[in-house]
């Protein structure tokens, strides 16, 4: 992703990369970033939860939840919790950059 | 997303273009003639206080007259008096003024004594009045002056005015009537052109009026046929579209528009007004329900970004059941779209639209079925072109007459109405060309006929079999014939032209390592450990027939030690065994024409009390018949169809078919055949057979 990022989001960094949901939550809260991608499984703390405490600590921040479509219920369940977007694996480089650019918009 | 914006198309502008042009034309139309009126009212007005002057003048002129014969008779009686000539002084001066206004402009008082600014005369035939008026006032006034002076006049002053004042005074009133008259001509014209510019004014600003009402009219017209058509459109397309359109409140109910044709493709009731979520609440799972709530609050919320969530849309295929008939269950599939609709940017309803995609999902099951009978049949033909093309011959060659001979045996239940028999006959052929195909590893043939069994268990379980039942098995059957025909034509092309059919007469050691391949590929099924020692070297010399019949026996036997003998490695060794289980198959020559097969396993042996169970759940035995057999006769119901000790039903085992098919064959060879078993030791099949009948 930091590949994709990098060629196709000119001035977007990626500031961190979590390995589960309470470190995502604490390196949100040390970088303070402009937008969110996150996994809805994860060890620890799932991502229900994560966006929970993310929109606690900045309830505007735009949160992109990646994720299978098994569950759609779930993934309704991470929007109502504040994420504004869901993409759906596997997807494209392009899909990616499309979702990213999307939820980051302001209309 | 759907926006009720105004389209963009024709912008009110542009549409009142014309009306607004009207309505700046009038407003300058009255300008000019209210600035023309304006104008003209302050030429008239100024003309006729010249007017009033140049009537005073005609006074004026015979005023002076007047007082200077006035002052004359006062001279000859010595009674001249200060006030005559103060009167003729006022008189003259006022003519002077005025006369001096009107030939070059200045300061004069009007004939209410107000002070005016006279403006020089512009007409040509005032200005030539006015100097015919001047020549004859010049010498007057200059006769006048010494009268009116400091200095008392004397008789001939006077006289010398008054004589000139009775040659010209008449002639400077004359002149002062045509310069009045002139005056009042100018007015006249004026007041007629005044008259007729407001008149044409007006009937432009008239006309003007008229044409923009007659416009907003038309527009208002032209706006109301718009709308009207607009709604008739709307209507048509409410009334026939085929898909369910309507905008769902924010409270969940049904806005006051849905397309008729909503209802249907629901198959609910429906109308404007009614709680969407109840309707729905009737189609789908409390959790498919309480997905689509949520999913429907996301969208009425501004903060998802539509595009991004439509995927998670839990109502895009909705798998609807209904009855149609007796019992024929017939599935629907609907698709619910959703659209936001926004004014401004304010989330106002959410645009539902319903399609029946029934034909669709249809379509891609049958893509995707095909995709898979390809990739089988492929996968059947790389399977039978591994095996030598004389041998995948006679699998092809042997699996149509077996299909032939299941035809043959559907045909002949119409006649004999013996539906149970013929079930089983048919199990019986499947399950051996089952057991071909487990032993030469042809996996689509497996899976067809193991797919058959299915159908065919089924309808043995059934009470009460008719011949009605018996309709689900053509299809099947016509799958395999398709497939086999497909596969032979398609084999025979790509393999050598010239194999010859294999004598099932094979040699011993054929027969042997075909015995060891099946055991080999069942055991890897079972997750087993198997080894089959075979010693059959009198194989080759049996007559084909019999060889056959000995074959499938031998398939279904070794099957059945691998499947039902052989123990798992754990179980094995908690009882004392090698992992390794071992199955013996043998073919011994008892004399000239006899001989004796025999297929013997080390495993569990064959337990009388499983058997019981096996017959109790089958429910073709109560409880109490199942208690009362004795062990021969509960193991002799081993070999009756639909009978297995098998807790599960797979590839290998469960149908309780295999020794059903082996009692057939042992009968049809003429044979007869003993079991031997042992709890936990072993269980031996001995065949007794001649070679020729």
């Amino acid at each position: 992703m930091r590949i994709v990022l990098a060629g196709k989001l000119p001035g977007a960094q990626i500031v961190g990369l979590a390995r589960d949901g309470a470190q995502a939550v604490m390196m949100f809260k040390a970088h303070q970033p402009d937008a969110v991608t996150m996994d809805l499984t994860m060890p620890n703390m799932d991502g229900i939860r994560c966006i929970e405490e993310i929109m606690a600590i900045n309830s505007d921040v735009p949160i992109l939840v990646i994720s299978a479509l098994a569950d759609k219920a779930t993934a309704i369940a991470a929007l109502r919790k504040g994420a504004r977007g869901f993409l759906n694996k596997p997807f494209t480089e392009k899909q990616l950059v499309a979702a990213l650019k999307e939820v980051i918009s302001d209309e | 997303m759907k926006s009720t914006e105004p389209p963009k198309t024709s912008s009110w502008m542009g549409k009142y273009r014309s009306i607004i042009f009207a309505i700046g034309l009038f407003i300058i139309f009255d300008l000019a003639v209210l600035v023309a009126t304006f104008f003209m009212s302050q030429q008239i007005a100024d003309d006729t206080a010249a007017l009033n002057l140049a009537g005073r003048q005609r006074m004026l002129s015979q005023r002076i007259a007047k007082t200077i014969y006035v002052a004359e008779t006062e001279q000859v009686s010595s009674q001249l008096s200060a006030g005559t000539l103060k009167e003729l002084k006022n008189a003259s001066a006022q003519f002077d003024t005025t006369q001096r206004g009107f030939s070059v402009g200045g300061a004069a008082t009007d004939t209410a004594g107000q002070d005016l600014k006279l403006k020089p005369l512009g007409g040509a035939t005032q200005q030539d009045l006015l100097k015919q008026i001047a020549t004859l006032w010049v010498p007057y006034i200059a006769l006048v002056d010494p009268l009116t002076g400091p200095i008392a006049p004397t008789a001939e002053t006077i006289r010398k005015a008054a004589d000139y004042s009775r040659t010209n005074s008449n002639k400077i009133l004359d002149l002062a009537n045509q310069l009045t008259a002139q005056f009042e001509a100018d007015v006249k014209e004026k007041t007629n052109l005044l008259r007729i510019a407001q008149v044409v004014g007006i009937l432009l600003a008239l006309a003007n009026i008229a044409y923009i009402i007659l416009a907003l009219i038309r527009k208002l017209r032209e706006s109301d046929d718009l709308i009207e058509q607009r709604h008739r459109e709307y209507t048509h397309i409410m009334a026939t579209v085929r898909e369910g359109l309507f905008l769902l409140n924010k409270d969940g109910t049904i806005g006051s528009q849905m397309s008729a044709s909503f209802p249907a493709v629901l198959g609910q009731p429906a109308a404007p007004g009614m709680d969407f979520l109840s309707i729905l609440k009737r189609l789908v799972p409390e959790k498919d329900h309480e997905a689509a709530t949520e999913y429907i609050a996301l969208l009425f919320g501004d903060r998802v970004k539509e595009s991004l969530v439509a995927s998670l849309n839990p109502l895009s295929q909705l798998e609807l059941r209904s009855t149609e008939g007796a019992d024929d269950m017939v599935s629907r599939f609907i698709s619910l779209q959703f659209s936001r609709v926004k004014t401004g940017k304010e989330i106002t309803h959410l645009l539902v639209t319903a399609q029946d995609i029934s034909e669709r999902v249809r379509l891609t099951q049958a893509v995707k079925d095909a995709e898979l009978r390809a990739q089988e049949e492929i996968k059947g033909l790389l399977d039978l072109l591994e095996l030598e093309p004389a041998v995948s011959k006679r699998f092809l060659v042997d699996t149509e007459q077996s299909l032939d001979a299941i035809n043959e045996a559907l045909r002949g239940a119409g006649q004999t109405r013996d539906y149970p028999s013929t079930i089983s006959e048919i199990f019986r052929r499947v399950h051996k060309l089952k057991g071909e195909a487990t032993v030469h590893n042809l996996t689509l043939f497996e899976t067809l006929a193991h797919r058959f069994e299915t159908i065919l268990s089924e309808l043995r379980d059934r009470p009460n079999l008719n011949g009605d039942d018996l309709l689900v098995i053509p299809p099947h059957l016509e799958d395999i014939y398709s497939r086999t025909a497909k596969l032979r034509s398609l084999a025979e092309r790509m393999s050598s032209k010239d194999a010859h059919i294999v004598q099932s007469a094979a040699s011993g050691h054929e027969f042997g390592y075909m015995l060891e391949s099946l055991a080999e590929k069942v055991s890897a099924n079972q997750k087993k450990k198997v080894r089959v020692l075979t010693d059959v070297p009198d194989f080759g010399s049996l007559p084909e027939a019999k060889a056959t019949m000995l074959r499938d026996i031998a398939i279904q036997l070794v099957r059945n030690a691998v499947v039902h003998g052989i123990e798992d490695a754990n179980e094995r060794v908690m009882s004392s065994k090698t992992e390794t289980g071992s199955i013996h198959v043998t073919l011994k020559r008892l004399d000239a024409n006899k001989f004796e097969f025999a297929v013997r396993d080390d495993g569990r042996g064959v337990i009388p009390e499983h058997i019981r169970e096996s017959l109790v759940k089958s429910g073709r035995y109560s409880r109490a018949e199942a208690d009362a057999f004795d062990e021969r006769a509960l193991v002799m119901k081993l070999f009756e169809p639909g009978i297995s000790t098998s807790a599960t039903i797979d590839n290998d085992a469960g149908r309780g078919v295999g020794l059903d098919v082996v009692a057939e064959k042992v009968k049809a060879m003429g044979a007869k055949i003993r079991l031997g078993t042992r709890p936990n030791l072993f269980t031996q099949f001995n065949i007794i057979f001649a070679a020729a009948a």
